[in-house]
């Protein structure tokens, strides 16, 4: 499920930039889905390595208490 | 096109709370700006109403409510089979974006109007009128056998909501005084650009702060909620283009489709699907769609139809 998320969110991340930039190419106002595009991409990416990271800190908390 | 001043606010707001800059409004004066533009839509599409009432305006009634209907069907399997959310979240998100934001339509309107676009002036009874079939969809699709629901209380709650109450009532008593009602103008029209901008400036404040709750729903979401007012938008635009609605008629409709419902929805919820994720759904209205709209979304759909009109 998670693979399924990820791959929604790519596609979404691409699908809004090409949207962006074939607007870019008609001379009309596309620089706003491309910038949304880039955050979306960049917030994917962020998130799932925040939650990584703090998964392993909670799994690191028990083998401390264990010493 | 330019974005109007009144975005202008709504950036400030979203600044200053970035910047942890306080901006404190008197308790209770976010409330009486949203009364305010409740009553002000709903008293201006009645007057509009109470000229413009025709056998038309019932065949574009009834394909309102439909497309209001099928916006929570198009959410659904979305956030359910891609997003993995549990079917009554999935239900409930996809109510508010089956629903409407009235301070996005209220938006585009300043817009239209500042760009000298005609609109038909009853639009505001097609916000009335999308706000409640989504949350009847959102219900059917939460349908659980072993739950029981409180039909009673959730049906008050649908619409007997401030939201829809106030949209409604406003509407009723434009359409009854029509003429008449000029002696309420000065103070629900001309005041009614101040007060949005007002309005924005805390709803910047809002959004912003709600921004740190994405790290515990995930980036899913975020993409969601730019996904679906873009599809509402399309499909809004071809309904719109199909009912033949003027210029101003398709930016509002697109406006319509991609908005989300932040007040009237989630009051509905709380009741009906109490154990749904409130917080899930007015993140992803409020601090992901509701600035996509203002700031990127009623800009372009404006110049689309423009170009394509």
């Amino acid at each position: 499920m998670k693979k399924r998320a990820f791959a929604f969110e790519m596609a979404v991340s691409f699908v809004l930039m090409a949207l962006g930039l074939v607007l870019v190419q008609l001379g009309l106002p596309g620089y706003g889905l491309v910038v949304v595009a880039a955050i979306l991409m960049g917030l994917s990416f962020v998130t799932r390595k925040w939650v990584a990271q703090t998964a392993n800190v909670k799994v690191a908390a028990p083998k401390r208490g264990n010493h | 096109m330019q974005l109007d001043v009144v975005v202008g606010f709504f950036l400030l707001g979203m600044v200053a709370q970035l910047l942890k800059a306080p901006i404190k409004m008197p308790k209770g004066l976010y409330e009486s700006l949203t009364l305010f533009l409740l009553i002000a839509i709903g008293l201006k599409g009645g007057v509009a109403l109470n000229s413009h009432a025709s056998g038309d305006l019932l065949i574009q009634a009834a394909a309102i409510i439909g497309f209001g209907l099928v916006l929570p069907l198009i959410a659904f399997p979305i956030l359910y089979k891609m997003g993995g959310l549990s079917r009554i979240d999935s239900a409930s998100v996809a109510a508010h974006y089956g629903s409407v934001s009235v301070a996005t339509f209220a938006v585009a309107m300043t817009v239209v109007e500042a760009n000298g676009i005609e609109y038909e002036p009853y639009f505001p009874l097609f916000v009335a009128l999308l706000e409640v079939p989504a949350i009847a969809v959102g219900l059917w699709l939460a349908r659980d056998r072993n739950q029981e629901l409180d039909l009673k209380k959730a049906a008050h709650e649908i619409f007997l909501n401030q939201g829809v109450l106030l949209l409604v009532g406003g509407l009723l008593i434009g359409w009854w005084a029509g003429a008449r009602t000029d002696s309420l103008m000065p103070f629900f029209s001309s005041l009614f650009h101040g007060v949005l901008a007002l309005f924005l400036l805390e709803m910047g404040r809002i959004a912003s702060s709600q921004l740190g709750v994405l790290r515990n729903f995930g980036s899913f979401i975020a993409s969601f909620g730019v996904l679906m007012p873009l599809v509402g938008a399309g499909l809004g635009a071809l309904l719109a283009h199909a009912l033949e609605l003027s210029t101003g008629g398709v930016i509002l409709l697109a406006t319509l489709g991609s908005s989300a419902s932040y007040i009237a929805v989630p009051a509905a919820m709380v009741v009906a699907l109490p154990k749904a994720n409130q917080s899930l759904s007015i993140t992803a209205s409020l601090a992901i769609t509701f600035p996509f709209n203002v700031l990127v979304g009623i800009p372009l759909y404006s110049v689309l139809v423009g170009h394509w009109s």
